[in-house]
């Protein structure tokens, strides 16, 4: 019996758990020719700013054992062309999107979430936070929960009621907890965890720093272990809050041990470059793995892991899972609530 | 160039569009192939000024700051 695959991003109802995470799916269309972007859970569109981006000067990639390190720097269209072309095209070829926004000021971030609210068709905001604060010598405004929340509090209060705003994390910081409470008061619906990594890689052929920019965001499957880590101890924290699960995932195994460690969602992204069929591949592999654990639908496992084990359709946030399904009668829980 | 579909934005190059706008395109798929005095090669692995999005592309009217 194949398990039932659908999960829900706030109102929204996707196909099936799996995210094409930002930045990993170019607008969309690069992904037409390898899978029916329809059939993708969602996509999240790469971060879009106020303006055009030219993103930064090349090498920009460097290969790292079992990952991938970057310094694109936000290349991107504005959120003009954005609204006028990239949308348009996902959402007449029936993708659910979500849409990531990154900006220099925290004020740029209330303005792209204002223009979102004009825009039709748009699931939900990913807030990306690894972005300098031009105001704060490029300090990142994820690493502090001061500025954190206050980049979701203009976005909560700048975007339409009715849309979700997720906040994605990095997992630079000395305590995510604090960033993602900090996040959550300020009006996050949900968060999104990980964001890249800070890492190096010196060309000794060159003797010289890879990337032009001498360092950039580590990902891929070495993060995995890091991002299993943040999600389980958001999850821990915040039970209630949903969680996009990011880093590293590659196989249905390891969106399986994202959603046990607490996420009720999943993203792919940099397993994207080495395979564009990643996400489509990636569900299907989930899918076989949760009919192996006999589990009946992707809300059985979501944060499974924990002792208390409070995956169960009774307990589990908006997103995630299909509400309203009855508990399993074969349920190993504790009993909680 | 990484992925070789156009997602991970590695294999940038500045090209001048027939318009005259310098816009920093994608070799593998906006190419693979261009008309030679159309690519700026003298700033080929730099970010020209003028290039559709960079500094020098469009006078910022309320004067934004920059990190370089």
């Amino acid at each position: 019996m194949p398990a039932d695959m659908r999960a829900k991003l706030g109102q929204v109802e996707l196909p099936n758990p799996v995210l094409a995470a930002a930045g990993c799916a170019g607008a969309g269309r690069e992904l037409a020719q390898f899978l029916d972007v329809a059939r993708v859970g969602a996509i999240i569109s790469k971060s879009i700013m106020t303006e055009p981006r030219t993103g930064n000067p090349a090498p920009r990639l460097a290969e790292t054992p079992s990952g991938l390190l970057n310094s694109v720097g936000l290349q991107g269209p504005g959120i003009d062309a954005f609204l006028q072309r990239d949308l348009p095209w996902l959402l007449s070829h029936g993708a659910r999107v979500v849409v990531s926004i990154a900006g220099q000021t925290v004020r740029e971030y209330g303005t792209l979430a204002a223009r979102l609210s004009d825009a039709a068709g748009v699931s939900a905001v990913e807030i990306n936070l690894s972005c300098p604060n031009a105001e704060d010598a490029g300090r990142l405004f994820a690493l502090d929960p001061a500025t954190a929340g206050s980049v979701v509090a203009a976005v909560r209060g700048s975007l339409r009621y009715d849309i979700p705003v997720f906040a994605k994390l990095s997992p630079d910081v000395t305590d995510i907890v604090a960033v993602a409470g900090a996040c959550v008061a300020a009006g996050a619906d949900g968060l999104s965890l990980v964001n890249v990594l800070l890492g190096m890689v010196i060309d000794p052929a060159r003797l010289r720093p890879a990337l032009a920019g001498a360092y950039g965001g580590l990902s891929g499957p070495a993060v995995r272990p890091v991002a299993v880590r943040c999600v389980w101890q958001v999850a821990e924290a915040f039970p209630d809050v949903p969680i996009i699960g990011t880093g590293g995932v590659r196989t249905g195994r390891d969106a399986l041990e994202l959603l046990l460690a607490g996420a009720a969602l999943v993203g792919v992204g940099t397993a994207i470059v080495h395979d564009p069929s990643a996400c489509s591949r990636i569900a299907r592999e989930l899918e076989e793995e949760l009919a192996a654990i006999g589990a009946d639908q992707v809300a059985d496992v979501i944060g499974r892991a924990h002792a208390r084990g409070y995956g169960r359709a009774g307990s589990l946030p908006v997103i995630g899972g299909f509400r309203g399904s009855p508990p399993r009668a074969n349920s190993a829980k504790a009993g909680e609530e | 160039m990484a992925c070789g579909i156009g997602v991970c934005m590695g294999c940038v190059l500045p090209v001048t569009g027939t318009d005259g706008i310098t816009r920093i395109v994608r070799a593998c798929v906006d190419g693979p192939v261009f008309r030679a005095d159309l690519v700026r090669w003298d700033d080929v692995g730099t970010i020209p000024f003028d290039a559709l999005g960079a500094p020098g592309w469009k006078p910022k009217a309320e004067g934004h700051l920059h990190a370089g």
